[in-house]
């Protein structure tokens, strides 16, 4: 058996036309014009098959060749791996690639939508409680240096607010220790937010803005249910992993263009923020039912912090906030 | 394009359709392998972009073996944790470890370059890049350091020192490469893309003072109270048009300063023997295809990524030309300790991509 090939000796750049002889067994017989080398067949190898590049051997010496079709000479030539055949084939028949395709979208989702949530919420659980502490002081330092100023609220209605509200976190039967702190935030205007080791801010704004401490109670529950669920630890997990999965993608582009992909990640993350907003509210709303409060009070706080509520919001930009509509969770509030 | 034996083409012969394959696949087995197989992928996918970029004939070989990559990002992510552990337990470790990052970045590109040269072979002979440690802390560290104390004036001339310190250390086989221009030709580059940025800005005011003024003496002259709702619809929708344009200009101005110093790069770059190089990038088709990229990226939710990718290089082999000085079968093999001098085993754990021409 006879093929042509091109050549290179592995020394200078020259191009041979040379031809491969197979005629003795267990050997290889290079020819060129005027060069004939001898290999035997187990000192050369075969490049792994990739795409619809052109099949590459190579010889002992350093010297490679190619050439337009293996199919000829294969039964002479050493087996390459059965794996990486398998890889060839997915990657260059159609009808495997669609298949991978398929798989890997549906891969993706399952990634995306349920291992990476469970798996942040195992490991949520089994972060010891002295790393909770030590995030949740690095947080509150790092807040207070950005967004926080001091509360501007009277000492005895901060004292009055605390002492009612771990009254309220008492009934929950919790075994987490938790601490309220008040502080002004012109930056971050009416929120309230909740972090690791059972922190729990407000900020004057949300204070002034309640009608009623009721209304307050069913924030402070909205917040317990974070902390209850360690929100922002998964939240920091998942959006980890995310990011990380889609770099993969993604990563080897160096251009500009990838800035494309950054938007899936960016409604990924949102999702999950949607998610833990929707669990810490059923907590609160099953808190306030347990007890009795009427949840009308949390509706009304809601609905002036949403300045743009609007009753007929189920648009496209639902995908790109990071709370449930405003209309949703009132629904959901007033179907109790 | 003219070919003759002055002139010789550089084309891109892989296919968006085969490359989609290989990158599903690749994508499929890193997700479950948990990221072990990236070190594989990354070798098939730079086989088929290496094999599939010919001149004068032959195609390119990606050479590098996926373990020693491997071993290399291994120690890459071990550093990762370590940095995350401390910097949990210990904070304000970040600084330090940046500061380090830093310190360890000139021999970071020095051993990422020297990796990729070494894999990199034409014709069965490699490339190489010289190990020159010192050379690199000067311009990446010493130079770098200077952009913000003056102001970025120094920038160009950075851009200069970078590109020259990656290309005068680079060789294929016994054959350098050099490169002919001075920093007075980034210079250039700078200024025009400084002009363009103050015309813009101009125009941007010329323009959208009038319509302003316009809508304000509107308001004013219809004696009416303005309709609230509508004022502040214009009052936000001009500082967003605003904005969107301001963007634009930087997306272009960014891709103005990359075509054109990568044309500049190309222009002047000659291999021993008289060799030269011809590039020929167009800043409207490069805007055009990186905007349309993106765009078709972001509609297909990435599946067009291959798609994107092959366009790109295929339009940049489009307008390469190889210039040849002489006989281009003449080339020789660098001797064995020029082309790996320290052991390959301590790893050359720091592949990744540096910018520069590319």
């Amino acid at each position: 058996v006879n093929v042509e090939v091109i050549w290179y000796d592995g020394k200078t750049s020259r191009v041979y036309e040379a031809s491969l002889d197979f005629s003795e067994t267990g050997f290889v017989r290079l020819i060129t014009d005027n060069i004939s080398l001898r290999y035997a067949i187990d000192s050369i190898s075969v490049a792994e098959p990739v795409g619809n590049l052109k099949p590459k051997i190579y010889f002992p010496d350093g010297s490679n060749c190619e050439l337009s079709d293996l199919s000829a000479i294969r039964p002479y030539l050493p087996k390459t791996s059965e794996l990486f055949e398998f890889i060839h084939r997915c990657e260059s028949k159609v009808i495997y690639a669609a298949g991978v395709a398929v798989l890997a979208v549906g891969v993706f989702a399952f990634m995306i939508l349920y291992a990476v949530p469970e798996m942040a919420r195992q490991i949520a659980n089994q972060i010891p409680p002295a790393l909770e502490q030590t995030l949740g002081r690095q947080l509150l330092d790092t807040l207070d240096h950005l967004v926080f100023e001091e509360s501007k609220l009277p000492l005895d209605r901060q004292e009055q607010l605390s002492a009612s509200f771990l009254k309220s976190i008492d009934s929950m039967n919790s075994t987490v220790d938790y601490r309220i702190l008040f502080r002004s935030s012109p930056k971050m205007g009416a929120n309230a937010l909740a972090l690791p080791s059972g922190i729990i801010i407000f900020t004057d704004e949300i204070v002034e803005l309640a009608d009623s401490d009721e209304a307050l109670i069913g924030v402070l529950a909205h917040e317990v249910g974070h902390i209850e669920h360690r929100h922002s630890i998964r939240h920091v997990l998942q959006d980890s992993v995310v990011a990380l999965l889609l770099v993969t993608i993604t990563g080897d582009i160096s251009s500009i263009s990838s800035i494309g992909a950054a938007l899936p990640t960016l409604m990924v993350q949102l999702k999950f923020s949607r998610e833990f907003e929707t669990e810490a509210d059923d907590f609160a709303i099953r808190y306030l039912q347990d007890n009795n409060i009427s949840t009308e009070p949390l509706l009304k706080l809601l609905k002036s912090l949403d300045s743009k509520y609007d009753e007929e919001d189920t648009g496209i930009s639902n995908y790109f906030s990071s709370h449930p509509a405003t209309i949703e969770r009132i629904k959901k509030l007033k179907r109790r | 394009m003219i070919e003759d034996n002055n002139h010789l083409n550089f084309s891109f012969s892989g296919t968006a359709g085969a490359f989609f394959g290989i990158w599903i696949v690749n994508i499929l087995l890193t997700i479950l392998t948990l990221g072990i197989y990236t070190p594989w992928a990354k070798v098939r996918t730079n086989r088929y972009f290496y094999g599939h970029t010919n001149v004068a004939g032959s195609n390119f070989d990606y050479l590098a073996s996926p373990i020693t990559i491997l071993k290399g990002y291994l120690i890459a992510v071990a550093i990762f944790i370590v940095y995350t552990v401390v910097s949990v337990l210990a904070p304000g470790f970040e600084i330090i470890f940046f500061i380090l990052l830093m310190i360890a970045l000139p021999f970071i590109i020095v051993r990422a370059m020297a990796f990729r040269l070494r894999n990199t072979a034409y014709r069965n002979l490699r490339f190489r890049f010289d190990r020159q440690y010192g050379q690199a802390a000067w311009v990446y560290l010493g130079i770098g350091i200077l952009i913000p104390l003056t102001l970025g004036l120094i920038l160009p001339y950075f851009a200069y020192r970078t590109n020259k310190f990656l290309i005068a250390n680079a060789g294929y086989g016994k054959s350098r490469f050099s490169l002919q221009c001075g920093a007075g030709d980034f210079y250039k580059i700078y200024l025009i893309a400084l002009g363009i940025l103050i015309g813009a800005g101009i125009i941007v005011a010329v323009v959208m003072m009038p319509v302003m003024k316009t809508v304000m003496e509107q308001a004013a002259q219809s004696g009416v109270e303005p309709d609230p709702a509508a004022m502040g619809a214009a009052m936000a929708g001009l500082p967003a048009l605003i904005y969107f344009l301001v963007l634009l200009v930087y997306f272009g101005v960014f891709i103005f300063i990359r075509t054109a110093i990568a044309n500049l790069v190309w222009n002047n770059i000659t291999l021993d023997g008289g060799h030269r190089f011809e590039s020929s990038l167009k800043l409207g088709r490069m805007a055009w295809i990186i905007f349309s990229n993106m765009v078709v990226i972001l509609l297909s939710l990435g599946l067009m990524i291959p798609w994107a990718r092959v366009r790109m290089v295929r339009y940049r082999m489009d307008t390469l030309v190889l210039i040849p000085g002489g006989d281009l079968d003449t080339f020789i093999k660098a001797k064995a300790e020029e082309e790996s001098a320290l052991g390959e085993e301590m790893g050359d754990v720091f592949d990744m991509d540096i910018g520069g021409i590319g």
